[in-house]
């Protein structure tokens, strides 16, 4: 079959055209909201539950699933379909050891997740998957894709904050839903709306083999393997779990959470219709001959049945997707640059709010330099596309790290709330202690005042520690003293007009 | 710590709750463990089974692949509902009982 893909078509550049206007309007528009690190981190906490469900979805929807997924089950038939069960099943355990441990402040997040460099080698990722694929989608250069993605994505993150990246992604999110349901729509009108139609034809067309798992998962250790990656490399998502943040509560942040399983959930029924018709009408060949790993097998299977018109959409709401992604991802860098570098380590937490605002948005222009120079430093390295596996283990030992019996832990849950968490300070070296005091943000809950002198007591206390004129606390010290702090907050909160 | 505190630390409610919400969370894991395990293992150790037919071409690993999607959303969904009705409304109980 002729394809058009690879050229920019008329069609192709007006969608795109249209979706970086949209995007771009909506960034003017959140800018003009986001005047505080609060904002510019967390969206002021009041994205809706439904709206970070759309938001979470997309950043999850990625590039790589979407296009990655069809084309596996396009080239490999149903060991495809094994990768999209298991892309969903991390999330019900997210729901709540995000909700209620990782709570605090939105930036302990990114030093969560193993910190700058994670991140950073997440994005050079997406960026060299990003110039592949905008290379292939719309034929121009390599480094000139990279350039493009970078500069929009800094526009979104540099003005925008996270109030503009939670909506580049749920715009996305909707186009990216919409557009799969048209294709599996018009997939399943060829067959009357009988799946089983179809997958007589992808048997008769390449045997009963496409229909049953072959060889991917070859035995147990594989299977378990497989499984565990699939399931907590999701966590290791620095930009995902920063969503977590843009909501009220923990009660709207599993709410979220059920939005975002049931539409990744649709997704993933649906994206195998997609394969499967793609390596039915197109040819498993065809989508070979123009990438070899299949990634354009949705694209071409749109133009198949859509005309030119429709692959420019798909084209154009593939590249929305890889802008949204790595705008969320920069977002997450120039927190853990920002937020735990500058004013936790070299400014110990006094640093005012425009000071931290003129630092956040210098460390978001680095970061996003930093990540095009690298994008295209490392083309042609195979990096993209993959999970970030071996960030798998920390952020689950950082979610388990305030491990001190299931009573304490949920001690803070119920009455805690607490921004100042004083259980915090045992079993860790001083210097973390301090760290772990969050400086204060204005509307806060505590008044500056206050947690800034709370902050030198802190301090003190650590010196003393050092110079061992203290005992290290004991855990029932502690919550002794927790258990006054958290009913003062308590008390302070319904004092709050 | 306050004697209010104390008292809600040592409630038979508070413990009750803690030991209640430890028990659902782990019932979930184990449920979603076993539909993802039971079924990523039974592609790894018995692929006989999927590749049944099961009417035309369809082989019974297609709808169990989609019943692993569909049975974790439910799970999620049981999950969310019960931490958002009866858990939270224990813990307002408790954060109530905290400010007498």
């Amino acid at each position: 079959m002729q394809t058009t893909l690879g050229t920019p078509t008329v069609s192709a550049v007006v969608f795109f055209g249209l979706i970086v206007l949209l995007t771009l309007a909506i960034t003017w528009w959140a800018a003009r909201r986001t005047r505080s690190t609060r904002e510019f981190y967390a969206a002021g906490r009041r994205v809706s539950p439904f709206q970070n469900g759309l938001a979470l979805a997309g950043d999850y929807m990625s590039a790589a699933s979407f296009l990655g997924i069809a084309g596996l089950v396009a080239l490999r038939g149903y060991d495809g379909m094994i990768y999209a069960t298991g892309w969903l099943v991390g999330w019900p355990a997210l729901t709540d050891v995000v909700a209620y441990r990782l709570r605090q402040v939105p930036v302990r997040v990114a030093s969560a997740t193993g910190g700058i460099l994670t991140v950073l080698l997440y994005t050079i990722a997406q960026m060299v998957g990003s110039g592949n694929l905008v290379m292939l989608l719309f034929g121009i250069s390599y480094e000139w894709a990279v350039l493009c993605v970078g500069v929009v994505m800094l526009a979104y993150v540099l003005f925008g904050g996270m109030i503009a990246t939670t909506w580049v992604q749920i715009i996305k999110a909707v186009l990216l839903l919409f557009g799969v349901t048209v294709l599996t729509v018009l997939v399943l009108a060829r067959f009357d709306f009988n799946p089983g139609a179809l997958y007589a034809a992808v048997a008769a067309k390449y045997g009963q083999a496409a229909l049953e798992p072959g060889g991917l998962v070859t035995d147990p250790v594989d299977a378990i393997s497989l499984g565990l990656a699939l399931m907590f490399g999701l966590l290791g998502l620095p930009h995902i779990l920063m969503r977590f943040y843009t909501v009220r509560d923990a009660r709207a942040a599993r709410l979220s959470v059920l939005y975002a399983t049931g539409f990744i959930g649709y997704f993933y029924l649906i994206i195998p219709i997609v394969g499967f018709a793609a390596a039915t009408f197109v040819g498993r060949d065809a989508i070979r001959r123009i990438d070899a790993g299949g990634n354009m097998a949705a694209p071409l299977l749109a133009e198949f049945l859509g005309g030119t018109a429709f692959l420019g959409f798909i084209a154009a709401v593939a590249f929305a997707t890889i802008l949204a992604v790595v705008a969320g991802l920069t977002l997450a860098g120039a927190t853990a640059l920002s937020h735990d570098v500058f004013v936790h380590a070299i400014r110990r937490g006094h640093a005012t709010e425009q000071e931290q605002m003129r630092v956040a948005r210098a460390a978001t222009l680095i970061f996003g330099v930093a990540a095009i120079l690298l994008g295209i430093v490392f083309k042609g390295q195979n990096v993209a596309f993959e999970l970030p596996r071996s960030a798998v283990v920390d952020p689950l030992a950082a979610v388990q790290h305030g491990g001190r019996g299931v009573v304490d832990r949920h001690r803070r849950d119920v009455i805690g709330r607490a921004h100042l968490d004083q259980s915090d300070r045992v079993g860790r070296s001083p210097e973390k202690s301090v760290a772990a005091v969050p400086a204060a943000q204005p509307g806060d809950r505590l008044d500056d005042r206050r947690l800034r002198g709370r902050r030198r007591r802190v301090a003190g206390d650590a010196r003393a520690l050092r110079r061992g004129e203290v005992r290290r606390r004991t855990s029932a010290d502690v919550s002794r003293r927790g258990g006054r702090v958290a009913c003062d907050q308590v008390r302070a909160q319904l004092l709050r007009p | 710590m306050d004697d209010s505190t104390r008292r809600v630390l040592e409630s038979a409610e508070f413990r009750q709750l803690v030991a209640r919400r430890w028990r659902v969370s782990a019932l979930a894991s184990a449920c979603l463990f076993f539909l993802y395990y039971g079924y990523i293992l039974l592609v790894g150790t018995n692929k006989a089974v999927l590749a049944r037919r099961i009417g035309g071409a369809v082989t019974l690993g297609i709808p169990l692949g989609a019943a692993v999607i569909v049975g974790a959303w439910i799970l999620t969904a049981a999950y969310v509902v019960w931490a958002n009705r009866s858990y939270d409304a224990a813990v307002q109980r408790l954060r109530a009982h905290l400010d007498r």
